[in-house]
């Protein structure tokens, strides 16, 4: 139990915060076909753009309704309609996300109330994500909540059939991994979203303005027909909720599917789910762990670990880093989730990583983004990269520190760091 | 870690063989007044012949543990018969141990009682039960492979009558005496490491390639702190559960 600290700086010092949008186009960008669209100033989606993009190192597909000073007093209404209509005809979206940003949030534009006049050929999903509140997975959260409330159907249960709710902190990579377990135990996985065939990293045939990946607009509605969901992130709660308010089908939400034990409930659940024997390979990659834990130990246990990541993956690496002798030195959230006072330290900061540097001094390991590489530098501590963004590192897309494997490979990284701090 | 101890008691140290030393060093190493032979037997004939050549008495010694590093430091006092240098050994060992004894309280309560297989070769076999009882740690077991007839009766006196001696080697008899005595760990050198990890036994790495320092004061707390880190690791729990398939099939 810990206690959740604010942050009462009037000034926020080397941000760890992103923006709502940033991470609800991040969601809409699992759909194949979709494009999101933000209706704000044309800054507002070059930033989150340009994230993205250096994150990825993907063309993002992301438009904007370009606001000025004028439209943002007197409304926005024609700049939704006219996006939109430009958007339908020049890109032929399968789907758009429409969210909302902090320039019209603060006008109080009531963009629902718009997309009810329009007649349009496409679904157009709208998520209310202003900057001011929350972070990357809040918004990544209120996006995946309004594609359940609309798109989903329902009909006969497929009996096999599992709806994947994934929560923003999974890699494209980490997503694959968790759709390849469901199928080895012979299901039928449709994630929501699916980043694993969309942010993944790969060369399309043409440049198409949309997502060239991700779950499609008809598996998305034949989504309401599983028989069960699993929800990956306790951001991915609200969505669970909504999902059994409309299909009253098994909902099992896990927190983490990272470190031992957080990888054993996720095949108890799909053991009992599909009813079958456990595929031969996770047996002997759980094998493989155990040996990597007791070979891994000697470095981690009793280290002091900064950490400054959104809650869903700080509340994971948190856990398992204590399941394996280390010590929370201090943990900072860019925004609050009621896990944050479950994680496994005394006290965590909303903050930035101003309050990061200020207490990681004396830890041995520190993890967050790219961003705290300047801070691992100064105090002369080893970083593990981890979050959102990483643009000093190559190949973010495919990597996955989830299920047995994943964690083995998570363990590797964090003990080879500490070996070279150690010899040096 | 030692050397700032000896620098405090105004002793010079003119040469370190071979750790950390340099041709230089070795060059006017016959110049010191004593020689100090820490837990090594290879170097003894150095010390010998050292005497023989140049009349340099020498000292054998352990850095390993509180009581071992204070009998050194007053055997280095009463070989030079300076009641200056006497009373600076007592005063620095009488601030160390209070010092020690603050840093250790926690390491001990955790450590108190428990019961350790010791596996090295010659003259550590002994030098670190020294060590090892000092943080209330009970040696149950040690081996005798490498240690010469003097070592191993400097054993039997410290392990007392109960303490077992494993003279031959082996991965299979090492595990059978640490089933046998019912230890709850091993301290060994790095090539036992995976006998007893895969036997699911917390471990100790004793051995010379090691990045870390257990001699002196100060390495005291290091090795109490990586004593209670490995015992205590909770991963000892979570790798004896069953997994999921396992319990399903009960």
């Amino acid at each position: 139990m810990s206690k959740v600290i604010a942050n009462s700086k009037p000034v926020a010092v080397k941000p760890l915060k992103l923006s709502q949008p940033l991470g609800a186009a991040l969601a809409f960008l699992g759909i194949k076909g979709a494009i999101p669209l933000f209706h704000g100033s044309q800054g507002c989606t070059a930033f989150a753009k340009v994230m993205l993009v250096r994150h990825y190192r993907e063309a993002i597909p992301l438009a904007t309704t370009a606001l000025s000073e004028v439209s943002t007093i007197l409304g926005g209404e024609d700049n939704i309609k006219q996006s939109l209509k430009v958007l339908i005809e020049q890109s032929h979206p399968t789907l758009i996300g429409l969210c909302s940003t902090a320039l019209s949030e603060a006008r109080g534009e009531d963009v629902a109330g718009i997309l009810r006049t329009c007649d349009l050929p496409v679904p157009v999903i709208y998520a209310n994500t202003p900057d001011f509140y929350g972070s990357l997975s809040d918004g990544y959260s209120r996006a995946v909540e309004a594609i359940v409330k609309t798109i989903p159907q329902a009909g006969a249960l497929h009996t096999r059939q599992v709806t994947l709710l994934l929560g923003s902190d999974l890699t494209p990579g980490e997503v694959a991994d968790i759709k390849q377990l469901v199928r080895d135990f012979d299901l039928i996985p449709i994630a929501i979203p699916d980043l694993s065939t969309s942010m993944d990293g790969h060369l399309a045939d043409s440049y198409q303005g949309v997502s060239t990946g991700g779950v499609t607009l008809e598996e998305l509605q034949l989504a309401g027909r599983s028989a069960f969901v699993l929800a990956i992130g306790e951001s991915m709660r609200p969505a669970t909720k909504i999902w059994q308010e409309r299909f009253h089908v098994p909902c099992n939400l896990l927190p983490s599917v990272t470190g031992l034990e957080a990888s054993d409930h996720l095949i108890q659940c799909l053991m009992a789910w599909s009813g079958g024997k456990v595929p031969a390979q996770y047996p002997w990659q759980r094998r493989q762990l155990l040996d990597a834990m007791l070979d891994t130990h000697f470095y981690l246990g009793g280290k002091r670990v900064a950490l400054a990541l959104e809650p869903d993956l700080l509340y994971g690496i948190s856990q398992f880093l204590t399941s394996m002798g280390a010590m929370i030195q201090v943990a900072v959230s860019p925004t609050r989730s009621p896990q944050l006072e479950k994680l496994p330290c005394e006290q965590v900061m909303i903050g930035d990583l101003h309050d990061l540097e200020t207490h990681a001094q004396g830890a041995d390991l520190l993890i967050t983004n790219s961003r705290g590489a300047g801070i691992a530098k100064t105090l002369g501590i080893p970083l593990l990269r981890l979050g959102f963004p990483i643009f000093d590192r190559l190949g973010n897309g495919l990597r996955s520190y989830v299920g047995y494997r994943g964690t083995t490979q998570l363990l590797f990284d964090m003990g080879n760091l500490l070996i070279e701090a150690e010899t040096h | 870690m030692v050397l700032p101890l000896f620098e405090r008691l105004g002793i010079q140290v003119l040469a370190k063989m071979t750790g950390d030393a340099r041709y230089e060093e070795i060059t006017y190493a016959h110049h010191a007044h004593l020689n100090l032979v820490i837990c090594a037997k290879a170097l003894l004939n150095v010390a010998r012949k050292m005497e023989e050549r140049y009349g340099i008495p020498y000292l054998e010694c352990s850095f390993y543990g509180i009581s071992d590093m204070n009998q050194c430091l007053r055997q280095i006092a009463q070989h030079f018969q300076d009641p200056e240098l006497t009373a600076k050994v007592e005063a620095l060992i009488a601030e160390e141990t209070q010092k020690l004894d603050q840093a250790l309280a926690p390491y001990r309560a955790q450590l108190a009682g428990k019961k350790v297989v010791l596996y090295t070769g010659g003259v550590k076999s002994w030098s670190v039960i020294s060590a090892a009882q000092d943080l209330g740690i009970k040696v149950v077991a040690t081996s005798t492979k490498k240690s010469t007839a003097e070592d191993k009766a400097r054993i039997k006196e410290l392990l007392g009558a109960d303490g077992m001696t494993i003279e031959g080697g082996g991965a299979k008899e090492l595990l059978d005496v640490i089933r046998r005595t019912k230890a709850d760990m091993l301290i060994a050198g790095g090539r036992n490491q995976y006998t007893a990890l895969k036997a699911r036994i917390p471990f100790l790495d004793i051995n010379q390639e090691r990045h870390k320092g257990y001699a002196g004061y100060a390495g005291m707390i290091t090795l109490a702190q990586e004593l209670t880190h490995a015992l205590y690791s909770p991963i000892w729990g979570q790798i004896s559960q069953p997994a999921p398939w396992e319990v399903d099939d009960e």
